[in-house]
């Protein structure tokens, strides 16, 4: 399994397809640096940054994880399923993973400076890197499940991936928003200050790995019918 | 290993490719697979690599290594043939040094370099094979493998694959150039009508009979003499 993710992510580095998600942070960060937390509530305006990066993360790492399934050929797909077995979904979103934790990373880490330098808490701070690492997980799923294995159709698989970010934030605002990522939870707690921030990221954690677990367990089993 | 009235098609209501298809594949053999173009060759080939799961019927006693070539390797990929082979040693876990030795024997040493997009539809062929040998399967499953090769690989491909039999790989291959008609001990699959059939040759089949040949002259418009030849050895006939 290990050594299907290090072709796969041999190939989507070589590919350059890297690029796209990177130069997209590039553009996000921007936004956050030049609009840096100031004032006599710049700790608690640092803490809200921490929530809107791990909500810009989540449709930048999607697009990612499909970028990077979607880089082996069909064939070559086929041919790797062979040599690994039934560990070939599984090292996929492996693969995809890293790399959305190295894009969550780089575009995190600017902004958890800016956050030390205005004086939040380290919890704040903590929570922060747990909710990008958590993040990250659903978002790789979603771009797995938009990936060509699984939609043929470029133009509908983008449709499906950019109408299910949207779709995961806007449940969140309704009854039905236990069925989604808590994406409007974080946010909201976020922009509360630090102590709410912290308090919800257990039940933020549950509900996002219980929803990736779902999701997850559903795309592993998918590859092993075919 | 052997098939069991398996049945496959590519979506829930489309037409079925193959249908009631039940064949043994006794290990250490080299089986020939024929028939006309769209009869569902490759995707038998598919079925007995285990890459498409049959929706009727089962496949067991399957190898637990299979090595497989496609009819087209797929060169859209950011490798050399040597980083790329590199990979697939790995995730085969056997030594890589055995990229060299198998690149030897298919002489295509000086192509290892190369990356895969610049290779010409021959040497990328090739590269498609040695991923294929380098597990040493238990299964070999090659879809038309002598497509595109140069006469010295061609020539030497068939004894090659004469080797791996007797060492107890069993061998498949889809073959409309008919380059292994010449190889004493071939079993033959005839694909055609959406089910296959253990056409010519010995110990393919239920019951491994000897089969009579009987030589019959067709007469043909002179236009129409390759035709009908080409024809006659997709469907599993020797031609000349």
């Amino acid at each position: 399994m290990i050594a299907l993710a290090r072709f796969q992510l041999d190939g989507y580095l070589r590919s350059l397809r890297v690029l796209h998600p990177l130069i997209a942070v590039g553009l996000i960060l921007v936004i956050f640096l030049f609009d840096g937390p100031g004032g006599p509530h710049a700790a608690d305006l640092a803490v809200g940054s921490y929530g809107d990066v791990a909500a810009f993360l989540f449709p930048v790492a999607a697009w990612a994880a499909r970028g990077l399934l979607d880089t082996e050929p069909d064939v070559q797909r086929d041919l790797s399923a062979l040599a690994v077995g039934g560990r070939a979904a599984p090292a996929g979103l492996l693969a995809a993973y890293l790399v959305n934790i190295i894009l969550g990373t780089a575009l995190l880490l600017p902004v958890v400076i800016q956050g030390v330098m205005v004086g939040v808490p380290a919890g704040a701070t903590l929570a922060g890197i747990a909710l990008m690492l958590l993040v990250a997980v659903p978002a790789t799923l979603l771009g797995a499940w938009t990936s060509r294995a699984v939609i043929a159709s470029q133009a509908v698989s983008i449709l499906v991936l950019l109408g299910g970010s949207a779709l995961i934030l806007v449940l969140g605002l309704g009854p039905l928003s236990w069925l989604t990522i808590p994406m409007i939870t974080w946010l909201h707690a976020a922009h509360h200050g630090a102590a709410a921030f912290t308090s919800v990221l257990p039940g933020v954690a549950a509900q996002t790995l219980l929803w990736s677990a779902v999701t997850g367990a559903a795309y592993t089993a998918r590859g092993i019918r075919r | 290993m052997r098939l069991d009235e398996v049945g496959f098609r590519y979506r829930r209501r489309g037409p079925w490719v193959l249908r009631d298809v039940t064949v043994d594949l006794p290990e250490g053999r080299i089986i020939e697979v024929t028939g006309p173009n769209g009869a569902g060759k490759s995707t038998l080939l598919r079925l007995i690599a285990g890459l498409r799961r049959p929706q009727r019927g089962t496949v067991s006693a399957r190898p637990p290594t299979v090595g497989y070539a496609p009819e087209r390797f797929p060169t859209d990929q950011p490798f050399t043939a040597r980083a790329y082979l590199a990979h697939v040693a790995a995730m085969r876990r056997i030594p890589a040094d055995r990229i060299e030795d198998w690149a030897e024997r298919l002489d295509c040493t000086p192509l290892l370099d190369v990356r895969l997009p610049e290779l010409s539809k021959g040497s990328a062929h090739k590269v498609g094979l040695i991923q294929a040998l380098l597990p040493e399967p238990g299964l070999l499953v090659l879809d038309e493998p002598f497509a595109g090769l140069d006469a010295a690989t061609r020539g030497a491909l068939p004894e090659l694959l004469t080797g791996l039999a007797r060492t107890g790989t069993t061998v498949l291959v889809s073959d409309h150039q008919r380059d292994l008609r010449d190889l004493p001990e071939v079993d033959r699959l005839l694909v055609t009508g959406h089910t296959v059939t253990a056409h010519t040759g010995t110990g393919t089949g239920t019951g491994h009979t000897e089969v009579e040949y009987t030589v019959i002259e067709v007469v043909v418009p002179t236009p129409e003499a390759a035709r009908t030849r080409a024809r006659l050895l997709a469907e599993g006939y020797d031609a000349r």
